[in-house]
């Protein structure tokens, strides 16, 4: 039993980590609060099952594509909404809520308000220990971590995370030297949604797609967030452990909606100690 | 009083009496639609104006519905007395959550909210007895007034007017005089204010708890009206319509929250021919408005003056 927990809490916890990182991501370059990044783990997700039902692709192939449609779909999202609400947070806010609504509405007209069943590229579990480890959700954990690892990497040792970085700090000063906040915002909003757009592809098999899946996920980025501290990476990374914990401990102990509660419980709790966050700084 | 006000009283007198002129049963039920969301939008903006962008105001919109229909149907309380515990009940819940979440600021304030909402709304779905679960609660008795049952929708319109209005005054004198000027200035220049030997958190607190009372009282007008409430109607996409209404209507005018409900309310029946498209063509018709009218219709208003 407790070993099946250990699981269940390691397993998700890297899908958490893949869904707040992009969303913190967004936040910490560019002070945008995007409420549409639920709708970008949908679009990933229906795009392995047209990428499967209409193409005949395998997942494998699927996968990486599915994250550079929400990438792209990113891309063009910044340009078009989302770079006019620069400095404007409410703003920013109701634009990535519309743009949700629009999304979530686009996906229920092509493809109905049921679930969508996605072909597993896995089957069966390994034993560890006592505790069965589905391959599947094994696989999709393994991908999200990788993913973590290589945005850390990405923003720590390369130049463009060099850029991302010093944009977020002081735009101004970036510019002079020679670094565009206008060419580095649609690449770091542009990978902020590939990284949903992946989560929802990895969780799309285990779950199936389905128009509302968007809006459990963006609640959870929102608690990890707010549980980290807003734009802080590691908070996030941090934050995304001890949510799915409390997740799978109290939904083997009771069920989902007490969890959902308890982890509600749990953000209050620390926000008393700590108003900005568990790492963020006010 | 300047010509624009007299011009403007009487518009809004002229909006008020629409249904009395036209008097359709459909008619009617959209008036009615519009005064409870008013009032919900107007809970939003009151905290808009101290610049916090509360999302869980449909829970407490929520939180009142349930007490309000609660009381009457399982305890027989007065309709009155029922509509004050659901004005009352939220009030408290958010002067006494309010203390720890109205120290986190900006968006942090936002997501957490959203959370709360939904925490809220879960609380309805997750506790059967005595919410109903899912099912929601059914035959909620009519509004009624010292013996006189308000069964006809005539009556019930004047009732929502009647609190519309009365809301309306709490929120004018809390935005104008001296409180106003405190309230400007948490949302301006809060350190400031602080200097000036004023509670910061206790002004915040009071606002958020009006905020919430007006949102229950919303929530007790909209389940005596309709009769039956379920978890659903009080979810974030409530607030969120309730804040694009006042997006639509402008966030700097108290009337911003009340032109766009008068807006907003009747749009999805105009999309009723276009079931399946109705979700789609709103969002795109908010990102166009965002896009093109950033400033709502108060923007617009004054422009062309």
């Amino acid at each position: 039993m407790f070993q099946q927990f250990l699981v269940v809490a390691g397993l998700s916890s890297a899908t958490y980590m893949l869904i707040a990182l992009g969303f913190t991501l967004i936040f910490g370059i560019m002070r945008v609060v995007n409420f549409a990044h639920g709708e970008f783990l949908l679009i990933g997700a229906y795009a392995v099952f047209v990428a499967q039902h209409q193409f005949g692709l395998d997942y494998l192939v699927a996968l990486p594509l599915a994250a550079l449609v929400a990438g792209g779909i990113g891309v063009v999202a910044e340009r078009a909404l989302f770079r006019r609400f620069t400095g404007d947070e409410t703003g920013g806010m109701i634009v990535g809520l519309a743009l949700a609504i629009a999304i979530k509405g686009a996906v229920t007209i092509l493809f109905g308000v049921d679930s969508q069943p996605i072909a597993r590229p896995f089957s069966g579990s390994i034993e560890v220990a006592g505790a069965f480890i589905p391959r599947d959700q094994l696989f999709a954990a393994g991908v999200a971590l990788v993913m973590v690892a290589l945005i850390w990497w990405l923003l720590n040792h390369s130049r463009l995370g060099l850029a991302m970085r010093a944009v977020a700090q002081a735009p101004e000063v970036a510019r002079l030297q020679g670094i565009t906040p206008w060419k580095t915002y649609p690449v770091a909003f542009g990978i902020g949604c590939a990284l949903a757009g992946l989560a929802g592809a990895l969780v799309a098999p285990i779950y199936g797609a389905e128009p509302n899946m968007g809006e459990a996920a963006l609640m959870k980025a929102f608690i990890i967030v707010v549980l980290g501290g807003l734009g802080s990476i590691p908070g996030a990374l941090v934050a995304s452990c001890l949510l799915a914990t409390i997740d799978s401990g109290i939904s083997i102990l009771f069920n989902a909606t007490i969890a959902a509660l308890v982890s509600f419980a749990a953000v209050i709790l620390v926000l008393l100690v700590r108003p900005a966050g568990l790492l963020g700084r006010s | 009083m300047r010509p624009s006000r007299i011009v403007l009283a009487a518009i809004a007198a002229g909006v008020v009496l629409v249904p009395f002129a036209v008097d359709g049963r459909f008619v009617w039920h959209i008036a009615i639609l519009i005064g409870i969301k008013s009032l919900l939008a107007l809970s939003l903006h009151l905290m808009l104006r101290i610049g916090q962008l509360s999302l869980a105001q449909a829970g407490f919109m929520g939180m009142g519905a349930y007490a309000s229909a609660l009381l009457t149907r399982d305890v027989g309380t007065p309709f009155l007395l029922g509509m004050s515990a659901g004005i009352a009940i939220p009030a408290l819940a958010a002067w006494l959550i309010g203390s720890v979440i109205l120290k986190v600021r900006g968006v942090n304030f936002a997501l957490l909210t959203f959370v709360l909402g939904e925490a809220i709304v879960l609380v309805f779905v997750e506790f059967v007895f005595p919410f109903g679960g899912n099912n929601g609660i059914m035959r909620i008795p009519p509004a009624a007034i010292l013996g006189f049952t308000l069964r006809s929708r005539e009556s019930f319109y004047v009732l929502v007017l009647v609190t519309t209005a009365v809301a309306l005054l709490v929120v004018r004198a809390m935005l104008s005089g001296q409180p106003g000027q405190v309230l400007r200035g948490l949302e301006r220049n809060e350190p400031l204010v602080q200097s000036l030997g004023i509670e910061a958190l206790a002004w915040r607190r009071f606002v958020f708890t009006v905020s919430a009372g007006i949102a229950g009282a919303s929530g007790s007008l909209y389940a005596h009206y309709m009769g039956y409430i379920s978890p659903e109607a009080f979810n974030v996409t409530a607030t969120i319509n309730a804040l694009v209404m006042n997006v639509v209507g402008g966030v700097g005018a108290i009337l911003g929250p009340l032109a766009g409900a008068l807006l907003l309310v009747p749009l999805p029946e105009l999309f009723r021919t276009a079931l399946g498209w109705q979700q789609f063509l709103y969002g795109v018709s908010l990102l166009l408005l965002m896009v093109f009218l950033p400033q709502g219709l108060a923007g617009l208003a004054r422009r062309l003056k």
